[in-house]
């Protein structure tokens, strides 16, 4: 449900958006293909979405440097700061007004000196 | 009749002893080995701190101006907080809490930021504890004192484990809480008691709980402890403390002959110590004599122990002396006197109780239980409501009698009183019983406390995830332009609902992070004025619709000033909507103005208004005046807590004044920070107007040229363009063209802006490929690196460098 929702925000800013089911699909379609920017789920079944930006983080090629920007119903105190420490460069709290993603992809973009391709 | 009067009167004695000695427990802190000058000017300081906190006060100033020359930043910065920490401290001690409040907020923020894990955050923590139990905040004083626990075993600092191991007992002593009083004196003893100071606090604090609870020999046997720790000391005055209530529960068991000797022992360490005061022992022999049946010595010593005292505002270290004075005088058939004392003892009691049923209430809501905790504390209230009728009762009937006379009379008046006293006294037990049921254990709590965590975690993640699904597609769908007008309005009802929604998830969210002490403020210019305008202007609609006019006098309120916008607005707009909440008609008015070196923000209504025995209850969380209002209202209860909470972490306070039926008058006091008047954005030309249909190009655009110009003003279409600058035009249009060829001819458009802009404005267009010339406008083609694109914008030279193809990626 939550997928569709940005992806149907992203689609009012004319941004396209591929699906992934759970953290290591996600992470093989990001070895397949060229992404601009990773928005990423904290809980999702098997791999959490932390451990998952680790392993972006981790990775030896220049994927490892895609944006990442969580997005999350978690409000633990703390949060911003794991995610942030994980190696996410933005985090967004549910309920994600449209705006504030669209200034947080935005903030990235203009950050970025050569982002390109599609969202995930 | 003595022991069920003065029986549950003790333990009061036992905190006031406390305080006198925990600030002695208080360990000289030690430093991480890099900040060693720190360590010393605290190690010098701390004892002056105990000894004399006003005195103190002037010296830690001085060396904060020392510590602000330090070249090192961290070191700088450590001694800094650590000078902060120890004038909280002293404030704390001195009872001015809003100042110590301050300090110790400060030096809190600056040691999470530098050394969250060492000793002085520990302190800091402590101190912060006590603050917040004085304020009867009792979660949060909880939190605090035990992360501070926690923090001084990580460090291994025993003494100090047991020093905050004894404040949060003193915590549960508020709330009549022996069992749990008892459990953690017994812990902080376990940790640490080599030293004589500690050992004989706790020991000491453990006799008074246990004369509390009846168990007068144990009681004795913890009071001979500490009375030979205390002997090492070497201090009369002490060891005269001590005897003092070895005498007490002498008297409470019976044995009037082992009291008498004691006390004669104290007396002697009194007269060697020097005591000034020796009136809380005349008191306590005053007692002795009257259980000797030796009347006129008794009323002669309790006389002398009350000289010089107001009878009306007595502390309660003096209700036991006052129970002793109203049997001496009853017995004499002095009832004038008589009735000041029992008065003297109601007022206290009522004190006693309120402060346990407010802070059990709070250590129930730290635990989550609210069903049970309004089923306590309507116990609590109804035996104090029961206690007050007879009380009453005797008191008319005792006037009557005075001016009647009559041996009739006064057979009756005693029996009243008896009753009176007898009613006192079974409330007591009840007290005590409902006291006692509250006990709760270390792990309990602890578990408890993370569970609410955990509750409130999970709740509010099972909340906002289907509330981000509603309030998201709401959203997209608004966005579409084509939209029908009547589904439109739909759609912005179910938008306000889901705000709505959010706005209570964010509260809970917000009450979390204020109990735990992690609650951050953003430091900003902005303008109060205008953030104030914004606020009311939410609730105009909200006003009309109920019929309630909504009147806002910002006229001496100051402009620029820094401090959290978000939170000033956060404060105001609960404000707002509680005064219209409660507000069938009539007014609510929001009035802002400087006060010296505060601003004062009003606002007041014309509402059902709080009766005066709710004001104290009103800030605290999930609580409204009255359940009923809940019904009638709605509302969570949060929106007052909050308020407070974040009124005082921003260096102020709120106050309230209110009648039933006569509206109420909400006050927040914060300090007065001027910054420089901000420019007046409503009628500056913006030097840089963007028009670009694409939101997340719009956002890329501005956070590109935010370090260069101001103000950046950004629309979607050329009609909001040409609205904008109705007013006050623009210096510089950077407009994407396809946005402008969406409603027309580009030419076309771009003149409209032209004659729009106002003079010697300049139109760059952003368009992809070639493109064609048009008059008045330069153009460039996507895709353009950012540095290039800023560098035309301002008119800078542009060297191209490493490709940058960003600034139409999204577009």
């Amino acid at each position: 449900m939550n997928r569709r929702v940005v992806k149907d925000m992203l689609n009012v800013a004319g941004v396209a958006m591929d699906e992934a089911e759970s953290a290591e699909i996600g992470l093989r379609m990001l070895g397949e293909h060229d992404y601009a920017m990773l928005l990423v789920d904290l809980r999702m079944p098997g791999m959490d979405g932390i451990t998952a930006i680790r392993h972006i983080r981790a990775r030896a090629d220049t994927k490892a440097q895609v944006p990442v920007i969580v997005i999350t119903a978690d409000t633990a105190l703390d949060l911003r700061e794991r995610c942030l420490a994980a190696g996410a460069d933005d985090v967004l709290f549910k309920p994600v007004a449209m705006d504030a993603l669209f200034d947080a992809i935005g903030r990235i973009l203009a950050r970025d000196a050569d982002a390109g391709g599609t969202l995930v | 009749m003595a022991d069920g009067v003065t029986g549950g009167l003790h333990k009061r004695l036992c905190l006031a002893i406390l305080a006198a000695l925990l600030p002695m427990l208080t360990p000289a802190v030690a430093m991480a080995a890099a900040a060693t000058s720190v360590q010393a000017m605290m190690d010098r300081l701390k004892p002056l701190v105990f000894a004399d906190p006003e005195g103190a006060i002037p010296v830690i100033r001085q060396e904060r101006k020392k510590a602000e020359s330090i070249p090192d930043p961290r070191r700088r910065a450590l001694a800094i907080a650590a000078a902060q920490w120890l004038e909280g401290d002293a404030e704390v001690r001195l009872e001015r809490l809003p100042a110590a409040a301050t300090l110790l907020d400060q030096a809190n923020r600056a040691v999470d930021g530098l050394a969250p894990r060492s000793r002085l955050k520990a302190q800091i923590l402590l101190s912060r504890g006590r603050l917040n139990a004085s304020r009867v905040r009792v979660a949060a004083a909880l939190a605090d004192l035990q992360n501070s626990f926690a923090l001084f075993q990580a460090t291994g600092d025993a003494r100090s484990q047991s020093a905050a191991l004894l404040n949060i007992s003193a915590l549960y002593s508020d709330a009549k809480d022996y069992r749990s009083v008892l459990r953690y004196a017994d812990q902080a003893w376990d940790i640490y008691h080599a030293d004589p100071l500690v050992a004989l606090s706790i020991a000491n604090n453990r006799g008074n709980v246990l004369i509390a609870l009846g168990r007068l020999a144990e009681a004795q046997a913890q009071f001979r402890v500490a009375l030979a720790q205390g002997r090492l000391l070497k201090s009369p005055l002490i060891e005269a403390q001590i005897l003092r209530n070895i005498a007490r529960a002498q008297l409470a068991a019976g044995q009037v002959r082992d009291a008498e000797q004691t006390m004669q022992s104290g007396f002697m360490a009194s007269a060697r110590g020097g005591a000034s005061d020796e009136r809380p022992m005349l008191a306590l022999a005053a007692q002795v004599m009257f259980e000797h049946h030796r009347l006129p010595q008794a009323a002669a010593m309790i006389g002398r122990s009350f000289e010089g005292l107001d009878l009306k505002t007595t502390s309660l270290t003096w209700r036991d002396a006052h129970d002793t004075a109203y049997r001496i005088y009853r017995a004499q058939g002095d009832l004038p006197r008589a009735m000041a004392h029992l008065e003297a003892l109601k007022r206290l009691e009522d004190q006693s109780t309120q402060l346990a049923t407010s802070t059990s209430a709070q250590l129930m809501a730290a635990r989550f239980d609210f069903a049970n905790q309004e089923l306590r504390i309507a116990n609590l209230q109804r035996d104090e409501a029961r206690r007050s009728v007879a009380f009453e009762r005797a008191r008319v009937e005792s006037q009557q009698m005075l001016f009647g006379g009559g041996l009739a009379a006064v057979a009756i008046i005693i029996v009243l009183l008896l009753i009176g006293l007898f009613t006192i006294r079974r409330s007591r037990d009840k007290v005590r019983v409902t006291a006692a049921e509250l006990a709760v254990s270390n792990q309990a709590l602890g578990s408890a406390l993370a569970a609410k965590t955990e509750f409130l975690a999970t709740t509010s993640h099972e909340i906002r995830t289907p509330l981000n699904g509603i309030l998201g597609m709401t959203q997209v769908m608004l966005a579409d332009a084509a939209l029908a007008p009547d589904v439109r309005d739909r759609l912005d009802v179910v938008q306000t609902a889901g705000l709505t929604m959010r706005a209570l998830v964010d509260d809970i969210l917000d009450v979390a992070k204020m109990e735990s002490g992690k609650l951050t403020l953003e430091n900003a210019r902005f303008d109060l004025r205008a953030t104030l305008a914004d606020a009311a202007r939410l609730w105009e609609d909200g006003a009309a619709a109920k019929g309630v006019a909504l009147r806002v006098d910002l006229a001496d309120c100051p402009q620029g000033v820094e401090g959290d916008v978000a939170r000033v607005r956060q404060v105001v707009f609960n404000l707002l909507s509680n005064a219209l909440k409660f507000t069938r008609d009539g007014e609510v008015a929001l009035v802002a103005a400087l006060d010296g070196d505060r601003v004062a923000i009003t606002v007041s209504d014309t509402g059902v208004g709080i009766p005066r025995e709710k004001l104290g209850m009103i800030f605290e969380s999930f609580r409204q005046a009255d359940a009923g209002t809940t019904r009638e209202f709605g509302g969570t209860g949060l929106g007052l807590a909050i308020c407070r909470n974040l009124a005082e972490a921003m260096g102020g306070g709120i106050t309230v004044d209110s009648a039933p039926n006569k509206g109420a008058c909400f006050t927040v006091t914060l300090p007065y920070r001027p910054a420089a008047d901000p420019a007046a954005a409503a009628v500056v030309p913006p030097a840089l107007l963007v028009i670009e249909r694409n939101p997340i190009a719009r956002a890329t655009i501005r956070t590109l040229f935010a370090p260069h110009l101001e103000p950046i003003a950004l629309v979607a279409s050329t009609a909001e363009a040409l609205a904008l600058m109705k007013d006050r035009g623009a210096r510089r249009i950077l407009a994407d063209e396809a946005t402008l060829a969406v409603t027309g001819e580009l030419a076309e458009a771009v003149a409209g802006l032209i004659a729009g802009a106002g003079e010697g404005a300049r139109v760059t267009l952003l368009g992809t490929g070639p493109g064609v010339a048009v008059a008045g406008a330069e153009r460039l083609a996507k895709p353009i690196a950012s540095a290039e694109l800023i560098a035309r914008i301002l008119d800078r030279p542009f060297v191209a460098s490493v490709p940058d193809t960003l600034a139409s990626r999204a577009a």
